[in-house]
């Protein structure tokens, strides 16, 4: 009895810090609502990928492998449209609180495999 | 000997907890060592959202120290560590961005991002931040028409504040990195094909 308690003991403390590594290594993703998109290969005269419906989106990142151009969008038809440039990284945010679309581009010239997540 | 066992399986737990712990550090560490590899692999290695690029350098956006502002309210920070440097913006007390370049990456220029505002609603403001090499002590921002901007550098981080540029009009093109003699030491290009500054809404 007293050994199935142990035992018993033994997985508890484990799952305990699992969840605590767990916890540690999404600390600070918490949103929402949240959509990735994207992860595949597109060219680099501009195309674009973009999430699956408009939210209230707070960020838009997109990320690529190497350092190519690439532009992360918020945008609606109406007030938003903010834009963001980095190298093989991007991200923006939109603090408007409306219905908002996520774009991520590949400025480049070139293709890449190009993945986005926007969060509210 | 009951006393014995129960001690036995809290040290079994002890071990295991530790042993985990351990190897999920381990595993940290060596996911975001490999300074080879571009800022979204970096990014990839850690949970998609906010403060990515902060957390997959193993830096914490509350530890920046403040720079400056920029034209559009956003407060700029610096926080870094033997690997990375990150620029981190915030807008009041919300998080609002970040910019993280290896020593490797900000040599080579790609330490620079640009924030475009492009509803015809807003103010249309551009801003330009970045993460200067080493030794440099002024950024001149380079124009297609010729001209030039010049911004110093506090603390290896430089701004430019602006508008975005009108269609057919001049546009930013590149840095010229300023020397102590006030010559140019280096030159950057900027993260955006041409005058694709702004994008589309349809």
């Amino acid at each position: 009895m007293r050994k199935m308690l142990h035992v018993r003991l033994a997985v508890l403390a484990v799952c305990i810090a699992a969840a605590f590594v767990l916890a540690l290594s999404t600390a600070g993703a918490a949103s929402a609502f949240s959509e990735s998109y994207g992860d595949y290969e597109i060219c680099g005269s501009n195309c674009y990928i973009q999430s699956g419906g408009a939210h209230t989106f707070y960020f838009n990142e997109g990320g690529s492998t190497g350092s190519p151009y690439l532009a992360c969008q918020l945008f609606n038809s109406i007030h938003a449209n903010e834009v963001s440039h980095g190298y093989g990284y991007c991200d923006v945010y939109y603090a408007g609180g409306e219905y908002v679309w996520a774009r991520v581009y590949n400025q480049s010239g070139t293709s890449h495999v190009v993945g986005g997540n926007a969060g509210t | 000997m009951m006393k014995i066992g129960s001690r036995k399986g809290l040290l079994v737990a002890g071990a295991l907890t530790t042993a985990l712990a351990v190897s999920g550090a381990g595993a940290y560490a060596a996911a975001n060592s490999g300074t080879d590899a571009g800022p979204g692999e970096r990014a990839a290695t850690v949970a998609p959202g906010p403060e990515r690029q902060l957390r997959a350098g193993g830096l914490n956006a509350s530890e920046a120290q403040p720079l400056f502002f920029l034209a559009n309210g956003k407060r700029v920070g610096l926080v870094s560590n033997a690997v990375t440097k990150c620029l981190v913006l915030s807008l009041g007390s919300r998080f609002a961005g970040e910019m993280c370049a290896t020593t490797a990456e900000i040599a080579e220029g790609h330490g620079i991002s640009i924030t475009d505002e492009c509803a015809t609603t807003g103010n249309d403001l551009m801003e330009i931040t970045g993460l200067a090499p080493e030794g440099v002590l002024g950024v001149r921002l380079i124009s297609s028409d010729g001209t030039a901007r010049s911004a110093s550098v506090l603390s290896g981080a430089f701004k430019f504040d602006g508008t975005n540029p009108v269609p057919g009009g001049p546009y930013p093109t590149g840095l010229e990195w300023v020397g102590s003699d006030a010559s140019r030491v280096g030159t950057a290009r900027l993260p955006v094909a041409g005058d694709q500054f702004c994008e589309p809404t349809s």
